[in-house]
């Protein structure tokens, strides 16, 4: 059947099995145009992921007040929130008798606040009872923190609901469906021209992968939109990676179009699985040594029972299925470095995740897999650095590393032959330095509009796919389109870096940043290794490579960077207040002030998956103390909500303008 | 978290990293990417290590080298690929000059922004200034001796034929064993690589000089008592000649008259003109390089200076540099830069045929002129019959080549005729007499090249 179908396009595209390199029909004339339509398509995408990301207003939530002595008031913009005389403190108290960072309030899931003592030289009292270690916060409550004392106001459900309904949801400058729209657009042009590149030898997967992946996409979508989400930017890059993935495949590997296809709907799986687990701050950290444990676990297995291919240890077979545990473990490890803000000033917890990161990157060098050491070591750094922020410790680690690094060059002649041939590529060219010769002339090949997909020579060399895939798809389909992938890496980085300033807790802000820097890292390996710009170490590219094991953990990780995103309605890893909302709405707020809240998610109709939360809230304000603009007057019109405190950094004129 | 918050933009280092990372490569991808792309693993463009896009013509559209099913076939007679080996280049890039391999990527079509792509998949086609066949009768002319054979157009700079011998079948390869003789320095093309001792022919250089230092060039006169005496050495010749002027000496190719002419030249001002001649220096020839000769003035009135004069010492020219300076004395001073490409066809309305290029004057055209008459006197006076009907001008040599083996025949010169500016160098290794070995080969060149 795939040969009859592939004569009959044969016949219409008037020419024979060398159809591609004929003149006399319009084949050539199709790739001709299309090796200028994907990369257009492909910017397009990423121009418009881009503009979406940078032109959203990114709106901080307010979780409570502090009101303190002078008789102001000061929001809290997050669960975490640190008290004390430092200037980047998040709640900044001048008074000589307060230590710099002297205390954290914090609140979890169910809108429970404590305070945590840090260690402060006048210490913390709540309601005149001293602070050890940490204590519960009732709204009420009268902190003194040297002295001084402060009290928290913390907000009613219904002001949480009217705060969300007047927040910006994403996806208001540029709908993510005609984002989708233009990716399906490129997929069904790279599908048609690989099946008219593959005629001589068509495999039906070709075009049966694309259908999946397209479905795939729009199931995804519509899936998300009924639970009321409309921020889709994150997810529209890792699919237009996705779909160069499936060109790579197509080339290199027709018969595993389906395969890919199905671990790219496994990954999808993973990735909603780990936004549910995300949602919940709780679940995160109950879930945290399990999966930390079970990670390193998992990857001293790999130790044992791994195969070597190519020198490395890197895969473990079952049965006909190969894994990767260091691909795996990424996400393992992302949840062993993240921590909320009460466990960052314990210098304990750091030890242990020092001891762990070791552990890690130990057994990766054991397996001779240097190059997922050094992703996992870029973001021990990271994270370490996001914790504690003591350029100290890094600069011991990156001695310390520098020393294993002097130990492993001396043991291990492959790797440091590897060094050698770095920048020599050219002087053994059908030798050590094959692969990036290869590479490097695949690129130049290509020129910035490639050859045509399907058109390419690079895949027929070993592991191409996986390692030097960044020369692939510059050479099928140019260095445009390679540089896009590259440029979709690094926007989601841009925008875990911008939207960690909203985040809720501290454990989402250091999950993004590990996950953005191995992400970049591995980018920066792949595609500059393979060049020869830096050595050759053999890893894969997020979203792009060969490889189930990557795949998964792309999407997997991909969860991190969407739990981050904290943009009203953006992620399926940030509850929606539904039950806030309601209460709102039953208290008469208006919906009409509020320019914001239309009607695209309406509330009460896809009100699933909402978990009963508040519920030790059922009472109304009581007066006094909320600053509620429920009552009436000037001072308390909905501007007031946020005019508080010093520090307006995050709201833009605009969306000022437009509350107002 | 503010604390946290701000701490994230230490993840810009690694975007910060992969832009200089991209700047790196780009730059190298701008400066090297032609060369990455030609290399031979690359398979887009190369089966089994051999270019598979491109085509080569002759000047009159006969293929010397096309792609059969994407594999690079030379011409189908073997005589033709023979004879022009050195031009097209061999398989396996030993012969570096052969465009094949200098131009590979011209064949390819590579640039920065398309890379290879082709529509059809097919490259570039380049079209020589060579005419295969008269390539053909220049090899035949050898007779299997080794040497070098160049016929260029003065007035267009179009090399019409170069041969270079010994040579090989690019289509069959043989085995070459290092140190066969009969494979002596099979790899490089004398005509455009190499430098050779010149012996006679370089009186014309010292011609040359004289004519333009001495008024009385014309008529000075030496005494030839079969050989000179400079610094106890003697400078011998092959007769005595007596008492000579200069076109006496040409035709007879006097050793002691033009030993003695160096010598009141001085050394510096021979070399002067040898440089100014254009024989010293590598000249570009539509990107390839020549080879560069070589002149050690001699200390003044000393034997090595005298020796010089008459082409014979540490002296040695390049076939294809000469050439052009007989060019440049037949078209009264001003040298037309060789060239080898007549055109390439880009798949795009062909530019094909370009402007000749000048070189820098040489000499004043009077002076010029004057040369131009006594390498025709000479060539009519002492040379009669040996190029039939054909209004050649040029000086024969036999330049020594030591160990008592049979020196290296030469032929340099000209065709003084308008409707064939034709200049013309012939070198025959080990070929005897100049007249004899090196003439008669150029003779059945120059007799092919004008019918």
């Amino acid at each position: 059947m795939d040969q009859d179908l592939g004569n009959l396009l044969q016949s219409l595209g008037g020419q024979g099995a060398d159809a591609a390199g004929a003149m006399g029909g319009f084949f050539p004339y199709f790739t001709f145009l299309s090796r200028f339509f994907l990369p257009a398509l492909a910017l397009i995408v990423l121009v418009r992921c881009v503009r979406s990301l940078l032109r959203e207003t990114y709106e901080p939530e307010i979780w409570g007040y502090l009101s303190l002595p002078n008789a102001t008031r000061v929001a809290l913009y997050h669960w975490e929130n640190i008290i004390g005389r430092a200037q980047n403190a998040d709640v900044v108290l001048n008074y000589p008798t307060l230590s710099r960072n002297h205390a954290a309030l914090i609140r979890d899931d169910k809108a429970r606040w404590s305070a945590i003592d840090l260690g402060s030289k006048a210490g913390v009292t709540i309601n005149g009872r001293r602070v050890e270690g940490s204590a519960p916060v009732e709204k009420g409550d009268v902190l003194s923190l040297g002295g001084v004392e402060v009290a928290l106001l913390d907000l009613h459900p219904a002001e949480l609901g009217a705060q969300s309904m007047s927040r910006t949801k994403p996806g208001r400058w540029l709908t993510p469906s005609g984002t989708f729209l233009f990716l399906t657009v490129f997929q069904i042009l790279l599908a048609v021209q690989l099946t008219i590149s593959s005629l001589g030898d068509f495999n039906i997967q070709i075009p049966l992968g694309f259908i999946a992946l397209t479905g795939m996409m729009w199931g995804y979508f519509f899936f998300v939109r009924s639970l009321g989400r409309t921020g889709f930017e994150v997810e529209a890059l890792a699919f237009l990676i996705c779909s160069v993935a499936m060109s790579v495949i197509a080339t290199s590997a027709p018969d595993e179009m389906l395969q890919t296809a199905a671990f790219i709907f496994l990954g999808l799986v993973l990735f909603v699985v780990t936004c549910i687990i995300l949602r919940d701050l709780r679940w995160a950290k109950r879930w945290r040594y399990p999966i930390a444990i079970g990670g390193v676990l998992f990857l001293a297995l790999g130790y044992f029972f791994a195969e070597e291919i190519n020198g490395a240890y890197r895969w473990i077979r079952i049965g006909t299925f190969t894994i990767q545990p260091s691909e795996l473990v990424k996400i393992a490890f992302i949840f062993a470095g993240a921590a909320s803000l009460d466990r960052l000033f314990a210098r304990k917890n750091l030890i242990l995740f020092i001891a762990y990161s070791g552990m890690c990157v130990g057994i990766l060098a054991l397996m001779n897999d240097f190059g997922s050491a050094a992703v996992f070591f870029a973001a021990f750094l990271v994270i370490a650095y996001l914790r504690s922020g003591d350029v100290a410790t890094i600069a011991l680690s990156l001695s310390s590393l520098g020393f294993a690094a002097f130990m492993v060059l001396q043991i291990r002649p492959h790797v440091a032959q590897r060094f050698a041939t770095w920048g020599n590529a050219w002087s053994d060219a059908y030798g050590v330095g094959m692969q990036q010769v290869r590479t490097m002339s695949s690129t130049a090949s290509g020129g910035l509009f490639g050859l045509g997909a399907g058109e390419g020579v690079l895949h027929r060399v070993f592991a191409a796919d996986a390692d030097m895939v960044f020369g692939i798809v510059a050479e099928e389909l140019g260095l445009i389109l390679a540089f896009i992938c590259v440029a979709a890496i690094v926007t989601l980085a841009v925008f875990a870096i911008r939207t960690s300033g909203t985040a809720r807790s501290s454990f989402y802000v250091i999950a993004a940043g590990a996950t953005v820097t191995m992400f970049l890292t591995q980018v920066v390996l792949n595609v500059f290794g393979s060049l020869d710009v830096i050595p050759f170490t053999g890893l894969t590219f997020p979203f792009l490579s060969r490889g189930g094991s990557s795949m998964l953990a792309s999407w997997g990780m991909l969860a991190f960077i969407k739990a981050a995103d904290n943009r009203q309605n953006a992620s399926l890893a940030v509850k929606l207040n539904r039950r806030d909302i309601r209460e709102a709405k039953s208290m008469d707020w208006d919906e009409e002030e509020s320019e914001y809240y239309d009607e695209e998610a309406d509330y009460d109709e896809y009100d699933h998956g909402y978990e009963m939360e508040h519920e030790e809230h059922p009472e109304p304000l009581e007066g006094g103390l909320a600053p509620s603009y429920f009552d009436a007057g000037p001072q308390h019109a909905p501007v007031e909500y946020w005019d508080d405190g010093p520090d307006l950094r995050y709201l833009d004129d605009e969306w000022e303008d437009g509350t107002r | 978290m503010k604390k946290v918050n701000r701490r994230t933009y230490s993840i810009l280092a690694l975007i910060l990293a992969i832009v200089v990372l991209s700047t790196i490569f780009l730059f190298r991808l701008a400066s090297d990417g032609e060369a990455w792309a030609t290399f031979p693993t690359n398979t887009n463009i190369f089966r089994d290590g051999q270019l598979s896009v491109g085509a080569v013509l002759d000047r009159n559209d006969v293929p010397l080298a096309h792609p059969v099913e994407r594999r690079m076939r030379y011409n189908d007679d073997v005589t033709i690929r023979r004879a022009t080996l050195h031009i097209m280049g061999d398989r396996a890039g030993n012969i570096g000059t052969g465009i094949l391999n200098a131009y590979a990527g011209t064949l390819i079509g590579y640039n920065f922004f398309t890379g290879v792509y082709s529509l059809g998949g097919e490259g570039n086609t380049i079209r020589l200034t060579i005419d295969a066949d008269l390539n053909t009768v220049a090899y035949g002319a050898l007779n299997g001796r080794h040497g070098a054979v160049v016929v260029m157009n003065y007035e267009t700079g179009e090399i019409l034929a170069s041969v270079s011998a010994p040579t090989f079948d690019p289509q069959n390869p043989p085995q070459i064993t290092p140190g066969d003789p009969a494979f002596d320095g099979v790899f490089i093309n004398r005509v455009l690589s190499s430098a050779f001792v010149p012996g006679s022919i370089f009186k014309i250089v010292t011609a040359g000089a004289a004519l333009d230092t001495f008024p009385d060039a014309w008529n000075r006169e030496y005494l030839c008592t079969g050989y000179v005496t400079v610094a106890g050495h003697r400078v011998t010749c092959t007769g005595n000649h007596g008492r000579i002027n200069l076109l006496q000496a040409m035709g007879h190719s006097c050793n002691p008259y033009f030993a003695q002419l160096a010598l009141d030249l001085g050394g510096p001002l021979l070399r002067r003109y040898t440089e100014q001649f254009g024989l010293l220096d590598s000249i570009d020839v539509d990107g390839l390089p020549s080879g560069a000769g070589n002149f050690v003035a001699g200390a003044d009135g000393s034997a090595a200076l005298a020796w010089s004069g008459a082409g014979q010492g540490e002296n040695l020219v390049n076939p294809l540099s000469m050439t052009r300076l007989l060019g440049a004395i037949a078209r009264g001073g001003v040298p037309i830069e060789p060239r080898l490409i007549a055109g390439i066809d880009r798949g795009l309305p062909t530019l094909f045929g370009q402007d000749p290029v000048e070189g820098e004057r040489i000499l004043p055209t009077g002076v010029a002129n004057t040369l131009s008459n006594l390498l025709r006197e000479t060539a009519i006076g002492y040379y009669g019959g040996a190029f039939g009907t054909l209004l050649v001008a040029g000086k024969t040599g036999t330049a020594e080549v030591g160990q008592g083996r049979t020196p290296h025949a030469w032929f340099a010169g000209f065709l003084d005729d308008p409707r064939n500016p034709l200049a013309f160098v012939v070198l025959v290794e080990h070929g005897g007499g100049g007249l004899a070995a090196a003439g008669s080969v150029a003779n059945t060149v120059l007799q092919a090249a004008v019918r």
